[in-house]
């Protein structure tokens, strides 16, 4: 049996609205050397090029779903100051989204998205630790519109809050927070409200950002 | 939106009373909403004869909504139509679990696809399923690009199973149940270990809105809210409204002492 390799090479002109336009598709064929078997009778072989053939236009159409995504390493939060590194967390022994045991840093929810991921990119992070305040004291300051970045080195992805929501503990929108999404946002919370020594703090602030870049 | 989360909020507040929360919501069920019927207009989605979503249009997939355990009716009207209902189902569902529930086919023949979701998640591994919900296209295969199926035969209305696959960026193809050419070619789909997916072929191959796939995450991995305090800044707080009422005490009894010597002068 011959190889036949086809190559081809297509011009296409996209448009939305209109159908698509071909400008065309010109095919050469051409036949390989025809390998024999060691023992095959010796003979010349011949090498042919069959006559260019153009065949009917064959459009494909294509969809990327190329994504630059990337954990995120650290977060920038200029407007309340906030300059921190992000660590991966799972989950808690109680089932609860985890926190960095250092409360200068940041938890990224590693079951959730990635920064540039489609879905919920959620960080966690302390407001306070037993002394004073923690990386995330201030950020029920946030106002709409104002500015958060991840990055890893120099891949960075901007955001912009969208809400500042305070809930009770029981009220917190867990499936807004932790369900897929086809929106690409970022999640961030902390602790508010009244300070109970057995059951921690009552409330939780979200804020919700939503990509920009 | 805004609806939607009174919606929620009602609903949360109702079942506080009955139903203890747990800490990681499992014990809702969780649902979705996918238009994918080309020519249906943007519409409004009722469960139980609440508005739960607003001017969805074709193509949208909305965020899961967290409904209690139950029977509900779903009911599908067009944006701001309180009256017409386009297309009703029944839906049960269950607590823990996470669902679909896709208006599909033209809006002669529309009806509502409902779907259970796979939120059991393998590290490293991808689940995946196709649904095939454009009316006007062909039963199809999806395979990777030069490769044999891994999902064949697919007719309008089928969703498949879901198969496993090895996290990774994969070149697929939508084909013709069958045939070696190619529909649409699906480039750089990135499957993320731990998460799993639907493809669903939506619009028309013929016409607008065009033949496309939509990418979705299914499910999520849940969780309780995050404890994020250690009560430094409420000691701090207490200790300052101490410190702040010995101050006024200090200065209301400096007063009561400076107006006695005041009277008595």
């Amino acid at each position: 049996m011959g190889r036949q390799q086809l190559a081809s090479t297509s011009f296409v002109v996209r448009n939305k609205t209109l159908k698509l336009l071909f400008i065309g598709t010109l095919s050469f064929l051409t036949i390989a050397p025809v390998v024999d078997a060691p023992d095959a009778d010796a003979k010349l072989t011949t090498v042919g090029f069959a006559d260019p053939l153009v065949l009917a236009a064959t459009e494909i159409d294509r969809q990327s779903f190329r994504v630059d995504t990337f954990i995120p390493k650290r977060l920038k939060i200029p407007s309340i100051d906030i300059n921190a590194v992000i660590q991966p967390v799972r989950k808690d022994r109680l089932g609860r989204m985890d926190t960095p045991t250092k409360t200068d840093e940041v938890g990224w929810y590693q079951y959730g998205a990635k920064a540039g991921e489609t879905g919920n990119v959620v960080l966690s992070g302390h407001l306070d630790d037993l002394r004073g305040p923690a990386i995330f004291a201030n950020l029920g300051d946030l106002r709409l519109g104002e500015s958060v970045t991840l990055q890893r080195g120099k891949k960075i992805i901007a955001y912009k809050v969208v809400s500042v929501e305070r809930y009770r503990l029981e009220d917190v929108p867990l499936a807004s927070i932790f369900a897929a999404t086809q929106a690409q946002r970022l999640q961030l919370i902390t602790c508010a409200g009244p300070y109970d020594p057995e059951l921690g703090y009552e409330d939780r602030i979200v804020v919700t950002a939503i990509a920009t870049t | 939106m805004k609806k939607l989360m009174s919606l929620l909020g009602t609903l949360a507040l109702a079942f506080a009373l009955i139903v203890p929360v747990s800490a990681d919501g499992h014990d809702k069920a969780m649902v979705r909403v996918l238009h994918a019927s080309p020519d249906a207009p943007a519409v409004d989605v009722y469960v139980n004869e609440e508005v739960a979503v607003e001017g969805a249009e074709f193509k949208a997939l909305t965020d899961y909504l967290s409904l209690p355990a139950g029977d509900y009716n779903v009911e599908i009207k067009p944006a701001g139509d309180t009256e017409t209902v386009v297309v009703a189902a029944d839906l049960s569902i269950e607590a823990g679990k996470f669902y679909t529930a896709a208006a599909i086919g033209q809006l002669d023949n529309i009806e509502i696809a409902a779907m259970e979701d796979d939120a059991n998640f393998e590290d490293g591994k991808s689940k995946v399923r196709v649904a095939h919900f454009s009316p006007d296209a062909p039963a199809v295969d999806v395979a990777p690009k030069g490769g044999d199926p891994l999902f064949s035969n697919l007719e309008f209305k089928a969703v498949s199973d879901y198969g496993t696959l090895d996290a990774g960026t994969y070149d697929l193809e939508v084909r013709p149940a069958g045939a070696t050419d190619v529909v649409k070619a699906l480039d750089g789909v990135a499957l993320e270990g731990g998460k799993n997916y639907t493809a669903f072929a939506i619009g028309l191959l013929e016409g607008e809105p065009a033949f496309e796939v939509l990418l979705a995450t299914d499910g999520g991995e849940m969780a309780g809210a995050p404890a994020t305090g250690q009560g430094g800044l409420a000691q701090t707080a207490s200790m300052n409204w101490l410190l702040a009422a010995a101050v006024l005490g200090a200065a209301a009894a400096g007063f009561y002492v400076f107006r006695r010597q005041k009277q008595d002068a």
